[in-house]
């Protein structure tokens, strides 16, 4: 939107130009008016020349009493006026008539001389031209604070341009600080130089009320390593000005004094008021509160210290809010959610949706595990790895939610093991451990299912034990699967991981291999397609052809079987009866 | 440093690196904010006999930065020791609380 001040100033300047034209035209108005009022004195017949929308606007705006009698009234000498000229007569105004019309002429008078003396829409305008003047002033970075107002100001600079909101603004705002912040100190900053003696610390600490030395020596090394005086000392003074309490953990501290700005400062707190959070809480979630700062390659104690989300906070509270979220709610319930990369949040709460799940508000636990879905890095992957591998897959999914963080493998051991238990034909007691993967377990009126402990392996004691010994060098096996590899499958794999989160496009709906599958889908449930018992997620099939069609592979009965069995975990016996499925459908269309 | 807190109880630095490794970095920041409150937590866990708090650390770290509290009101109302089996079994089962 902007990225260089003199852009931003640019702007303000054609606002300023704009607004003085405005001034200009109130100006233009009056004289008009009075040009108005002397002809309607001279003349009582001028009174012909204005429409009734105009004369109930000015009566409008004059200061007498009885407007609706004065109105009407005037009215009716318009008419007596009207019809003299058209049909040649005489009819004259009576004494009432003539009273009417001086009480007009006075109000009209007193409406000139109030306006010429006190024109309140041009004190507005002269007002925002000011203010203006003074934003142009305020922008000087990195002295930058804002508030709602100057925000407002900002936002209505853009309001003709498509991305007027102000938390895209805030956003713009703050990248604007950093990188004048950032090219100010590029020359002046080298690793591993002691930049702050523990003196100047001790003596700014002191002067917001904190204590340089409750410190842990680690974080003050990186204090005087990497901090910056003029900063920390804005940062402080940042905080006491929008009244956050004493921070009293050192960690939080000192990521916010050498990650944070002032103006991130005061965007993401003047932000949170307006999304009614309690800025205090944002302690809690910190990284808020730092500059955005993505995790850089090295996974050291000072990296880790100085992932900044601010930028990620403020969209996730817009993208939550847009989904009829409570922010309260995730507060409570998963906060980390909050400072979570945008892009990832955005595409698993679309997923979230599009697979049918919600949100369950009223849960008969404390903590509900739905949120912690959103946190998944590969959504749409396990969903479908639970869908495929078991019939009550997509119903234990539904039960625990939360497994879509759990697991972040489709091809994990454990979905091996569930696919293994399914085949087993031994005649086995429902609570032998070989017999089937679920337990009922009874919760209130609740009946949930849950993976016994052979299956998923977590226990310690069954770390070393394998499900009918299904290990990774073996299972494919021992459960008789296999893993299919065509001519073209490393060019569709490279495609698909390059393009992980691709939409769907309802253009896929159409495609003819698609269609011809539609006869497939699940009586009992949309997102299946159930090959005579091999179920295939649907979302799955449209998300990955569409994918590979949208990257130029063409459509071909290869790339949809490759859509069709991606990730699946199948028999050669499997594959074959998916592929003449399709064959056939192909040959009859 | 900032997560030699978990070697101190008792934490292998192996756990240390699959919770790195299988955590998105905010999350990991997060933990390491909530650090008194995740101790606080993981000693109640093994206090009940939770087995599994590696597993709970890896794939749910985001629970640790619940209130501790609230955590062990939740057991509280559960009958524990039914509730500690479950999840011993399955992780999914700690979504009972």
């Amino acid at each position: 939107m902007f990225s260089k001040k003199e852009e931003l100033k640019k702007l303000i300047n054609e606002k300023q130009e704009k607004l003085k034209a405005q001034i200009k035209l109130e100006e233009q108005k009056l004289d008009d008016d009075r040009i108005l009022y002397e002809e309607l004195k001279e003349n009582v017949e001028k009174i012909t020349n204005i429409t009734e929308k105009d004369l109930f606007y000015y009566i409008n705006q004059f200061e007498v009493e009885e407007k609706d009698t004065l109105y009407n009234e005037l009215l009716k000498i318009q008419k007596i006026l009207i019809t003299n000229q058209q049909y040649s007569s005489t009819l004259r105004l009576f004494e009432k008539d003539k009273a009417f019309y001086d009480m007009f002429l006075k109000a009209f008078s007193n409406y000139l001389e109030k306006k010429k003396n006190n024109n309140p829409v041009k004190k507005d305008i002269e007002h925002k031209i000011e203010e203006y003047d003074s934003l142009k002033k305020i922008i000087e970075i990195p002295n930058f604070q804002i508030n709602s107002h100057t925000l407002e100001l900002i936002t209505e600079l853009f309001k003709d341009t498509e991305d007027a909101s102000s938390e895209k603004v805030l956003i713009e705002l703050m990248k604007y600080e950093k990188d004048t912040y950032q090219e100010k100190l590029s020359n002046s900053i080298k690793k591993d130089e002691i930049l702050l003696s523990i003196q100047e610390l001790e003596k700014i600490f002191n002067l917001y009320h904190y204590d340089f030395h409750n410190l842990y020596d680690t974080y003050k090394e990186y204090l005087m390593h990497y901090g910056n005086i003029d900063k920390i000392k804005q940062i402080l003074e940042a905080l006491e000005r929008n009244q956050y309490p004493i921070i009293q953990d050192g960690y939080v501290l000192t990521s916010i004094l050498l990650g944070s700005s002032r103006v991130t400062i005061d965007a993401v707190t003047s932000f949170s008021r307006e999304n009614n959070l309690i800025p205090e809480s944002l302690l809690d979630i910190s990284g808020a509160l730092l500059e955005q700062k993505d995790f850089s390659d090295k996974d050291d104690d000072y990296s880790y210290m100085m992932v900044g989300s601010s930028l990620d906070f403020m969209r996730n509270v817009v993208t939550l809010k847009n989904a009829g979220i409570s922010i309260n709610y995730i507060f409570q319930e998963c906060k980390s959610i909050l400072t979570m990369p945008n892009k990832l949040l955005v595409t698993n709460l679309d997923l979230f949706y599009k697979y049918g799940f919600s949100f369950d508000y009223k849960r008969r636990g404390i903590i509900d595990p739905s949120p912690a879905a959103l946190l998944s890095t590969n959504f749409a992957s396990i969903c479908d790895a639970f869908i495929e591998i078991h019939p009550l897959g997509l119903k234990y999914l539904i039960d625990n939610l939360s497994n879509l963080r759990t697991v972040s493998n489709p091809k994990a051991l454990m979905f091996y093991n569930i696919y293994a238990s399914n085949m087993t034909t031994l005649d086995l007691d429902d609570n032998d451990p070989r017999k089937g993967p679920f337990r009922k377990v009874l919760e209130e009126d609740n009946e949930n299912y849950q993976l016994k402990a052979i299956i998923t392996r977590n226990r310690p004691d069954y770390r070393d034990s394998y499900y009918l010994n299904i290990q990774e060098e073996n299972k494919l096996e021992i459960t008789n699967t296999i893993e299919v590899h065509t001519t073209s499958t490393k060019k569709y794999d490279r495609i698909i991981d390059a393009n992980p989160n691709y939409p769907i496009s309802d253009s896929i709906f159409s495609n003819s291999y698609i269609e011809s599958i539609d006869k497939y889908i699940d009586r009992k449930s949309a997102l299946i397609y159930n090959f005579y018992g091999t179920r295939i997620s649907r979302l799955k099939v449209l998300r990955i052809y569409n994918t590979l069609l949208k990257n130029g592979v063409m459509g071909s009965l290869e790339s949809f079987m490759y859509a069709l069995t991606y990730n699946s975990i199948l028999s050669q016996e499997d594959y074959d009866k998916i592929l003449n499925c399709i064959r056939k459908e192909v040959e009859v269309g | 440093m900032q997560m030699d807190f978990l070697k101190d109880l008792g934490i292998e630095e192996e756990t240390i690196t699959k919770i790195k490794k299988n955590n998105i970095s905010s999350v990991v920041r997060q933990f390491i904010c909530d650090r008194e409150n995740a101790s606080r937590i993981i000693l109640y866990f093994r206090s009940v006999g939770i087995l599994v708090v590696d597993d709970l650390l890896i794939r749910r770290l985001e629970i640790f930065s619940i209130d501790y509290k609230r955590i062990v009101t939740s057991f509280e109302n559960y009958n524990t020791k039914v509730l500690v089996a479950l999840i011993n079994e399955d992780i999914s089962a700690i979504n009972f609380l």
